[in-house]
């Protein structure tokens, strides 16, 4: 056991630090769920990008610097610390992007990765439907086998796809078996938005950000190259996929960590705050370094060729209750100004869907008790 | 940075284990519930595979750290191991280690366990003596006589130590430089009880979960209806999110790092909700038979309850990492642009 950063490793934060202090933008970047939130974000991933900031992790070949996780993990600390928000590219780099590592062909990779880190691509996740939302191998959307052309064509709707109005591709879960049933038979498609037969309406979120899109396929090609992890293996792929979006590779530490110590601010700014808040704030600052360590235990185990499973369920409930908590003591701490000032309240509200995407926290913890802990299931 | 484990923290979490899992059934917890002393073949045994005596010189069998000692007090808490085992080997040992190094050989003031306490409320099951920590001064106090208080937990035997008696006592030491000592004690004796707390919980929460498999209700399992899961669940997410504290903790002890007594509390907090959470979903997915002194978990939920005051309040130690904001210098007291969280 070594906590203490290593000397490269302290030269790269401050690097990275440095970096991110001199070029962010002047101005703090609107989200980027919105059309003009949205673009402003994606300049400044080309930014990241054109330095060699887009993805720290990755092999140089697919654009990124050939380090590690742990550089990562150190990459995300400072960028949250710097003030700067979520990435607009997050689908790609974070969920798509650890899944096509792990199940891509040599020619997916070499096509997408790139794409992904220079943002000539941006994606968005389609797996809900009207009918599948928590019991996601309800999946309907169909895939019929088009041998002449050597693909699929798709039929049906997608919904609450965080971007989609935006993004110009969808890796999407679909049914290329039409006589199976719940997992069997669902395959991982990498579809084209701007492809014929495509129709994708906005959704305003709450917070009346245009943030989702629903998609409606209507004979939509699919050529057989865009498959990812082979045909009727859709549900192997996807659960990797939420394996990253539970555990910390969507959610690092850095974020919340920078959360907490703008509540401490917070906190210190306001005048006459109770003891009660006063808890709330340090519970608030405790569990980020809690998750700070637990997420570098994940990273040690993965360095020493472990696998993130079931038990990035409970991360999920952990770090959606922390964002949810954390908001809330800031509201409370803004008191009657608490709507009126902006970025607290459109934090609030964001936190607000982590305990429903991703797997809702009942789904999540239906999956520890079961998996984890070997509760028998109904 | 890395969080793999020692090999002598995973050999000795083991050896502990097997030791514990052997001599340490809910027999023999209860008989010290019943008999007011520790089992001799247990104490013995925990001496005989170096717990004890730890943190003392090697050449007086210790030359191991904390990384160890708190592998090794999760697992003394799975077995709810009865008697003063933090105090006397997370306080007492490195103290007199530290300020008295005669006295370890001392056979009449070690035997059967030393305790220690801050205050004038000891848990003494079985120990001849206790270390009275006042602010920088060391006590060694004769608990010849004392009377167990009726308490939540009889197989720590807590008693009141009357104000006389301490004020009588020899000192061991005392001085300037004894407080830095006694504050770094206190500090392991926090993170120890919240090791012992995790490991209480983990347990707990097996019980729970075996017990749940096979009480039926409206012909099912108990353990598949979502609430009883969930409580389950969400113990097991509490108690997970607090063990890598504790560890580092551990290391921040063990390598004297700076921030060693912020993480300590840290590690204390987090142990102490994991455990108040746990205690209360394990009761509850028990029902009735919980709520029984028949029922093995009380020896899991009365050590819990009255650990969690031990060595500091949950108020105490969020306070303390109050406190400690201002100075920690990380790498986030810089000025930020406002941001989001998002
Ligand atoms: C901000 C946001 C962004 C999202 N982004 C995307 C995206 O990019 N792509 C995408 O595909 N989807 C996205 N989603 C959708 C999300 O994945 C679903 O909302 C989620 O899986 C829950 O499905 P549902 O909304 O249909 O709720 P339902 O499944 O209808 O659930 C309703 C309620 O019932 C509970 N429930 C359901 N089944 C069980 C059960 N077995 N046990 C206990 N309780 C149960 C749920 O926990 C919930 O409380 C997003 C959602 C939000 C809020």
């Amino acid at each position: 056991m070594n906590l203490e950063e290593s000397s490269s490793d302290h030269e790269f934060r401050m690097e990275a630090r440095d970096w991110l202090r001199t070029n962010r933008p002047a101005e703090r970047l609107p989200s980027p769920d919105t059309e003009r939130g949205f673009a402003l974000n994606r300049e400044w991933e080309r930014t990241l990008f054109e330095a060699g900031w887009a993805a720290v992790s990755w092999p140089e070949e697919y654009g990124g610097r050939g380090l590690g996780l742990w550089e990562w993990m150190i990459f995300e600390e400072e960028y949250f610390a710097a003030g700067l928000g979520p990435r607009a590219a997050q689908n790609g780099l974070f969920l798509l992007a650890p899944s096509l590592f792990e199940f891509g062909t040599d020619a997916q990779k070499a096509q997408l990765l790139p794409r992904i880190a220079g943002v000539e691509d941006m994606w968005a996740q389609g797996w809900s439907e009207p009918e599948a939302g928590s019991d996601l191998a309800a999946v309907r959307v169909r895939a019929d086998r088009d041998e002449a052309a050597g693909g699929w064509r798709v039929n049906g709707q997608k919904t609450w796809s965080t971007r989609a109005p935006f993004c110009n591709r969808l890796f999407a879960l679909v049914r290329t078996d039409p006589e199976s049933t719940r997992h069997r038979g669902l395959s991982y498609l990498l579809i084209d938005l701007d492809a014929p037969g495509v129709t994708v309406r906005p959704v305003q979120k709450l917070g009346n950000e245009t943030g989702f899109g629903e998609i409606f396929f209507d004979d939509v090609f699919v050529p057989d190259s865009e498959v990812l992890g082979g045909v009727g293996n859709g549900w192997k792929v996807a659960m990797a996929t939420t394996g990253s979006e539970r555990g910390l590779i969507l959610r690092s530490p850095g974020r919340f960590m920078a959360a907490a110590q703008n509540l401490v601010d917070l906190y210190a700014s306001v005048d006459g705050p109770s003891s009660t808040l006063k808890r709330d704030v340090v519970d608030a600052w405790i569990s980020a370094q809690a998750y700070r360590y637990n997420s570098m235990k994940t990273v040690t185990r993965i360095a020493e060729g472990g696998k993130v499973g079931a038990e990035s369920s409970g991360n999920k409930v952990f770090w959606s209750e922390m964002d949810v908590h954390m908001h809330e003591t800031a509201l409370d701490l803004l008191g009657d100004g608490a709507e009126i000032d902006g970025k607290w309240w459109h934090g609030f509200i964001t936190s607000m869907a982590t305990p429903i995407f991703a797997g809702t926290n009942e789904i999540q913890r239906n999956i520890v008790a079961e998996r984890v802990l070997g509760m028998p299931r109904s | 940075m890395r969080f793999t484990p020692t090999e002598d923290q995973i050999a000795f979490a083991e050896a502990t284990r097997s030791f514990v899992s052997r001599e340490c059934r809910p027999d023999v917890v209860r008989a010290a519930w019943a008999t007011g002393r520790t089992p001799a073949a247990l104490w013995d045994g925990l001496d005989g595979l170096g717990l004890l005596a730890l943190l003392a010189p090697e050449e007086l069998g210790g030359g191991g750290s904390e990384l160890e000692l708190t592998s090794a007090f999760e697992e003394l808490g799975r077995a709810a191991v009865p008697g003063p085992v933090v105090e006397h080997a997370a306080v007492a040992v490195p103290l007199l280690a530290a300020l008295a190094p005669d006295r370890l050989a001392d056979s009449a003031a070690m035997s059967g366990g030393l305790t220690a306490t801050v205050s004038d409320v000891v848990p003494y099951l079985g120990a001849g003596h206790a270390l009275v920590l006042e602010s920088d001064r060391i006590r060694l106090v004769d608990l010849n006589g004392i009377e167990p208080q009726e308490s939540m937990d009889s197989s720590r035997a807590v008693g009141r130590l009357d104000r006389s008696r301490i004020d009588t006592a020899e000192v061991l030491a005392q001085g300037p430089g004894v407080a830095a000592h006694i504050a770094r004690a206190e500090d392991r004796a926090a993170l120890m009880t919240a090791s012992f707390l995790l490991g209480l919980s983990a347990r707990a929460i097996e019980i729970t979960v075996e017990y749940t498999s096979s009480r039926r209700q409206f012909g099912s399992p108990v353990g598949t209806f979502q609430a009883v899961k969930h409580h389950m669940a969400n113990a097991h997410i509490a108690v997970e999110m607090a063990r890598p504290v504790a560890e580092a903790a551990a290391w921040a002890m063990a390598t004297d790092a700076d921030d060693s007594r912020r993480v300590c509390s840290m590690a204390k907090v987090m142990a102490n909700k994991a455990a108040r959470r746990t205690a209360k979903a394990a009761l509850q997915c028990h029902g009735a038979i919980g709520y029984t002194m028949e029922a093995d978990l009380h020896l899991y939920l009365m050590r819990i309850w009255s650990l969690l005051n031990a060595w500091g309040t949950t108020e105490f130690h969020s306070d303390r990492v109050f406190d400690a904001l201002g100075d920690v210098e990380s790498d986030f007291n810089r000025t930020r642009q406002a941001s989001l969280v998002g």
